[in-house]
């Protein structure tokens, strides 16, 4: 037990492949072995029951050919130590003292009176005995010989194989400690490179395996994982950073404004100016505190939101209507040519509130960093998803703050005259992401910005 | 009455801005589309043993694409019978005509002035060849979309200056 557990992966392999091996070249040479073993013996019998067959002719009707003794030792070879007998059959003999002599159980003679024909196997000699009509009478013929093979080749055999064998081992050896070594070795080397990795290196990166498809995926998948680890680090640190900075312009300005009013007794317009000024600051602190909360509600999905069926068209002209009463200097042009003839592609599972949070955060962006430019709202639907597409004219986003704009409280370097604290598209984001829609952002920056919405169309059981 | 027509394509998003222009002012009962892309067929034995149209197709359609089809799609479900994507395998007028014949298409439409956009070295310009087959071909001037952030994407197939009619 213990021994199997300390074996590696790399040794495991090394095992197994050593043992299939192995089996496999056993397994081989067994069936070679006993087929050729098995051919021999047949191609022996076979050649002996001809020589029998012969030597009796020749030999009990020599009267009809008197020359056959003569073609018989001049054209056949006699098979190694071999011997032929022939015994007349009497009556009532018994073949005891014949068998005695032979060295082959009396059996075997009766087994050639009854049956005509017997065979008895002594180690590598063979005996074959028929009942033959010569002449002049009946005949037991009993021929014997060694079987050649089996006396010198079967050694040969075993040798060979047993060489084979080895060899085919030491063979395998090679293949399989070499096939696991370089199958491991590229693993021992990520590993080497992932322990490198830790928190305050997360720029590190695995560098790429050549040729070896499996580990190239394996590589990169691990490098995709770092670079979405290494982006929510930063994400964090920019959060923390970011909070803290918009948190703390109010209370400073808070702060400052109370100070300067107590360094010395005003009259009461200044009180009243300092207090508005405070209470508008105190305002925007709890509007940012606000919008936080919301964030972190819709954040961590631990309660689930109520879902209906809601209709992406009608949502888009409810939001509409709301921010232009909200500002009516947005101008926003919904475009409905591709708005699908079947009003069930318009109907998706969602929480209308939040869906409607969602769409009007990324849409009075869109009006917002546009100068009040017209926004351009389209609809369609595809297969499986409604496509919400929103496009503004405006500054767009420098193309290497792209990956930021959904962190809260990132603002792009080109906003800073406009109002707004970072959260409204990390929000929409957020919700989206509840219903699991895809959202996807493209611009450039002085021409425009582009947000791609798509939301999968509902599953309901009736239109 | 179902109405065949036949657009040439380069598998990209302008060229069906292009079919929803043309489609938004047909008048039609019912229209069968065919989008028809113009390839030479590889000099590579291998390739041609293993050929499959499928295979090209999917091979030359972008995700992108295949969505925009089917915006088009579901906007004029009503209209439409069938969106095709055939290839053509030839580069020769006779080729063309018979193909043309064979999809049973009774219209095309061109649009003129517009530079498909081959990405693939075996394919070709197809609306040439149209225009000179037998069948009644509509010419319309075609800027293309502007694609606004860089190459057309999904979200142009929206803005090609065609009015909403709802």
């Amino acid at each position: 037990m213990g021994f199997r557990l300390q074996l590696g992966l790399h040794s495991k392999t090394t095992l197994i492949l050593l043992f299939s091996f192995f089996a496999l070249i056993l397994l081989f040479s067994g069936y070679v072995y006993v087929s050729v073993k098995s051919y021999s013996y047949e191609d022996f019998d076979k050649l002996l029951d001809i020589r029998l067959l012969t030597a009796a002719r020749a030999e009990l009707n020599s009267k009809r050919r008197p020359d056959a003794q003569e073609l018989q030792e001049r054209f056949f070879e006699r098979l190694p130590h071999e011997r032929d007998y022939f015994f007349e059959i009497k009556q009532g003999k018994t073949y005891s003292d014949e068998s005695r002599e032979l060295g082959v159980p009396e059996s075997f003679f009766q087994e050639v009176l009854t049956n005509g024909a017997a065979t008895y196997k002594k180690n590598e000699y063979l005996f074959k005995g028929i009942r033959y009509m010569g002449d002049s009478g009946e005949y037991i013929a009993i021929a014997s010989a060694a079987n050649y093979f089996e006396t010198h080749h079967t050694e040969y055999l075993k040798r060979t194989l047993l060489i084979a064998i080895l060899v085919a081992f030491v063979f395998s050896v090679i293949i399989s400690v070499y096939y696991s070594r370089s199958v491991f070795k590229p693993l021992r080397t990520i590993t080497n490179q992932v322990r490198r990795i830790s928190s305050e290196s997360l720029h590190l990166r695995l560098e790429a395996l050549q040729g070896n498809e499996e580990l190239r995926e394996l590589t990169s998948t691990f490098n995709y994982m770092l670079d979405r680890i290494e982006t929510s680090f930063e994400t964090q640190n920019n959060f923390i950073s970011n909070a803290s900075h918009e948190l703390r312009t109010p209370l400073t300005a808070i702060i400052g404004e109370a100070d300067v009013a107590l360094n010395k007794l005003r009259t009461p317009e200044e009180y009243i100016e300092t207090i508005k000024v405070i209470l508008e600051e105190a305002e925007s602190l709890e509007r940012k505190t606000a919008a936080l909360l919301y964030l972190a509600q819709t954040g961590f999905d631990g309660k689930t939101q109520l879902m209906s069926k809601v209709r992406v068209d009608q949502l888009l002209w409810d939001v509409k209507e709301t921010l232009q009463r909200i500002n009516s200097k947005y101008k926003i042009n919904l475009d409905m040519s591709l708005l699908p003839d079947n009003p069930v592609k318009l109907k998706v599972l969602g929480n209308e509130q939040l869906l409607h949070l969602a769409l009007s955060n990324i849409i009075s962006n869109a009006c917002k960093y546009s100068d009040f430019k017209q926004v351009e709202v389209s609809l369609g639907a595809t297969e499986n998803y409604v496509v919400m597409v929103v496009r503004d004219y405006g500054i767009g986003i420098p193309i290497e703050e792209l990956k930021y704009i959904y962190d809260p409280f990132f603002r792009a370097s080109n906003t800073s005259k406009f109002e707004g604290f970072g959260i409204g598209l990390p929000l929409a984001r957020n919700i989206l992401r509840m219903h699991n829609a895809k959202l996807e952002v493209k611009s450039i920056v002085e021409k425009g910005t582009t947000v791609q919405i798509s939301l999968p169309i509902g599953k309901f059981e009736t239109g | 009455m179902i109405t065949t027509i036949l657009f040439p394509t380069d598998f990209s998003i302008e060229s069906l801005a292009f079919l929803k222009n043309v489609l938004n002012q047909r008048k039609d009962q019912k229209i069968e589309v065919v989008l028809a892309h113009g390839m030479h067929l590889s000099d590579s034995i291998t390739d041609l043993l293993f050929f499959s149209k499928t295979r090209t197709l999917k091979r030359l359609t972008s995700h992108e694409f295949e969505q925009a089809v089917e915006l088009i799609w579901n906007k004029y479900s009503s209209l439409l019978v069938d969106i095709r994507k055939e290839i053509v395998l030839g580069h020769s007028q006779e080729f063309v005509d018979r193909f043309i014949e064979s999809q049973g298409v009774q219209e095309a439409y061109i649009p003129v002035g517009y530079k498909p956009n081959l990405h693939n070295n075996l394919s070709y310009d197809l609306a040439p060849l149209i225009a000179e087959s037998s069948i009644k071909v509509h010419k319309r001037d075609w800027k293309g979309v502007e694609g606004v952030h860089g190459e057309a994407q999904l979200a142009d197939m929206f803005f090609d200056g065609v009015t909403a009619k709802t």
